[in-house]
């Protein structure tokens, strides 16, 4: 219930009648005119509001903090007009069964409020002085190039071409976790003209200890909307797109071509090889990291004849924990924040035009001794994307990503036929209790590598079942390159059937 | 040309001098006409402290307005 309200609001009377049986805290917050603003003595004060939209936004919001707290109920006022000091401006209440739930909410909802429903405020001071708040403009102080990036054009190697080039560069970022908050920050920082971010996660106080692009204040928005925010903050001088949709989506690599090098920060193999695949079809250099525990691994493709490609360096047949990815294993901060650093130099370093060690070695360091490795790679003959044979060598990337797609079913689907299927949840134990209770109704096998996989009865369909369906798609598309026809990929994941359940 | 309908809030209602308007233009994006209405009006915000609302849904400055639309330039909000 979200109201705008043009004459005084009873607080004592919405407390009375805001009440529910299930309900042990009401949590409230209430707001009121105050006599100062930033120093200055405040006379009264004129809210004004498009209605029609701040209704919308209110309602919005509420409906956020029910979806994201265990709340019974919530409700806001907000006061619109001429006030005095002292009067109420909004008043904010949540109700649920124990009280933490309750404060979340109603500081979830003012701090929302706050920033997103249009309405402004008008203040009279008493030197007979007028302002709307936050509409002062602020000068900024005018952001130049010379001076932004004077200590880097002082580099060897950069000087005024090099951050030319910089300028007119093109990359693309997967993922804007552990990995891909040091690499946009470097990219940003060293004037990447137009760096586009993929990320389809929302920021979870769990990212805050090593994802140094969030605050607190972050938690719940989009990754990619927030650190596009965050950077620009830092860079206004460059451009940042922000995609929410999911990498495996084709249509958001219609202009894969368009990048001068693509960079992973994805947090599992099969966006990975799905980069890969694409990349390496279209020609595009690929950057990819990966980090366990205190070790990490660097590798930069340059598609040339030698030195392969990331498939290379699995065997196809090899075992691929599909989802286990380094948040179930345990992460500190140190580890993505330097190889993500690295990857942003394997960046900037190819766009000045000077090419790396690496392309030819993938770079093993451990944390533990500061110790480095270097692996020579080499092209393998029997590799699917880059190999002889490459079966999707003469594929365009369009036919690649719709190909991926094909072997996608709907939740509604399976839920309409339960005895066509095999159910294989190919999640690790750790993590499948959390919502599985949904696929007890099917039969089911247990598998969850590649190879268990391949050597399931073939007289039988089977769906693979992960937490999204990316993991799941990218092993069904692996299966299939195999001859295994009989696999398909649960599109949404657990989650969709979660949804058409509900 | 397209016949676009303008509402006005606070500050730019202020300097705007009215609460709404319908202007012919040929603005491609929200961008481009609120560039245009700073010209006739001197607008003391940018476009880039501003935020739009095309048809009583919140948009981007980039968005495309098409003939008919209601659009509103939001000045940077203060409600709580």
């Amino acid at each position: 219930m979200f109201e705008i309200a043009s004459s005084p609001i009873d607080t004592a009377d919405i407390v009375t009648r805001f009440t529910h049986d299930s309900a042990g805290a009401l949590s409230s917050f209430e707001g009121r005119v105050r006599d100062h603003h930033k120093g200055r003595p405040v006379k009264k004060l004129e809210y004004h509001v498009y209605e029609v939209l701040a209704i919308k936004e209110g309602l919005l919001i509420l409906a956020e903090a029910r979806d994201k707290f265990p709340i019974v109920d919530i409700k806001a006022v907000h006061r619109v007009g001429s006030l005095e000091i002292g009067e109420t401006a909004i008043w904010i209440g949540a109700l649920s069964a124990h009280r933490n739930d309750a404060f979340l909410a109603c500081r979830y909802v003012i701090d929302n409020i706050k920033h997103r429903l249009p309405i402004w405020k008008k203040e009279f001071y008493k030197d007979g002085t007028i302002d709307w708040v936050g509409c002062t403009h602020q000068s900024k102080p005018e952001i130049k190039e010379e001076e932004y990036y004077s200590k880097q054009l002082l580099m060897p190697g950069v000087q005024v071409d090099g951050q030319e080039r910089l300028k007119n560069a093109r990359v693309a970022v997967v993922g804007a976790g552990g990995l891909g908050c040091p690499v946009l920050t470097n990219l940003a920082g060293a004037g990447v003209g137009h760096i586009t971010v993929f990320d389809f996660d929302k920021v979870e106080t769990s990212n805050l200890h090593r994802q140094f692009l969030y605050t607190i204040d972050d938690v719940g928005l989009d990754k990619a909307e927030a650190a596009k925010k965050r950077l620009q903050l830092m860079n206004p001088l460059i451009k940042i797109e922000a995609i929410t949709q999911r990498v495996s989506s084709s249509a958001i690599w219609e202009n894969l071509e368009s990048y001068d090098i693509v960079v992973d920060g994805s947090d599992n193999l099969e966006t990975k090889y799905y980069l890969n695949q694409i990349c390496h079809k279209a020609g595009i250099p690929l950057v990819i990291a990966g980090v366990f525990h205190w070790q990490a691994i660097l590798h930069t493709f340059f598609v040339d004849q030698e030195s392969g490609c990331f498939n290379c360096l699995s065997d196809d047949a090899a075992s691929d924990d599909c989802v286990s990815g380094c948040t179930d294993a345990g992460i500190i901060g140190v580890v993505p924040n330097m190889v993500g650093t690295l990857q942003a130099n394997e960046v900037i370093r190819f766009l000045l035009g000077e090419k790396s060690k690496s392309a030819t070695h993938g770079i093993l360091i451990d944390l533990k001794d500061l110790s480095q490795h270097k692996i020579r790679r080499k092209r393998r003959d029997g590799c699917s994307v880059c190999g002889d044979s490459a079966r999707y060598k003469n594929q365009s990337v369009e036919k690649l990503s719709s190909m991926a797609h094909s072997h996608e079913i709907e939740s509604e689907k399976i839920t309409k036929n339960p005895q066509r299927f095999t159910i294989v949840d190919i999640r690790p134990e750790s993590i499948r209790s959390r919502n599985d209770s949904i696929l007890r109704d099917w039969p089911q096998v247990k598998a969850t590598n590649f190879e268990q996989l391949k050597n399931l009865p073939q007289t039988k369909d089977y769906i693979l079942v992960c937490d999204h369906g990316l993991a799941s798609l990218v092993l069904t598309n692996r299966l299939r390159h195999f001859g295994l026809d009989n696999f398909y990929s649960l599109k949404g994941g657990i989650n969709s059937l979660n949804a058409v359940n509900s | 040309m397209k016949n676009i309908k303008l509402l006005y809030f606070a500050k730019l209602q202020e300097e705007a001098g009215r609460n709404s308007e319908v202007v012919i233009t040929e603005a491609h994006t929200a961008a481009n006409l609120f560039d245009e209405l700073s010209l006739k009006y001197s607008f003391s915000l940018d476009s880039g402290q501003t935020q739009v609302a095309i048809n009583e849904e919140f948009a981007t400055m980039n968005s495309e307005i098409k003939d008919g639309d209601e659009v509103v330039f939001v000045p940077p909000v203060a409600g709580g």
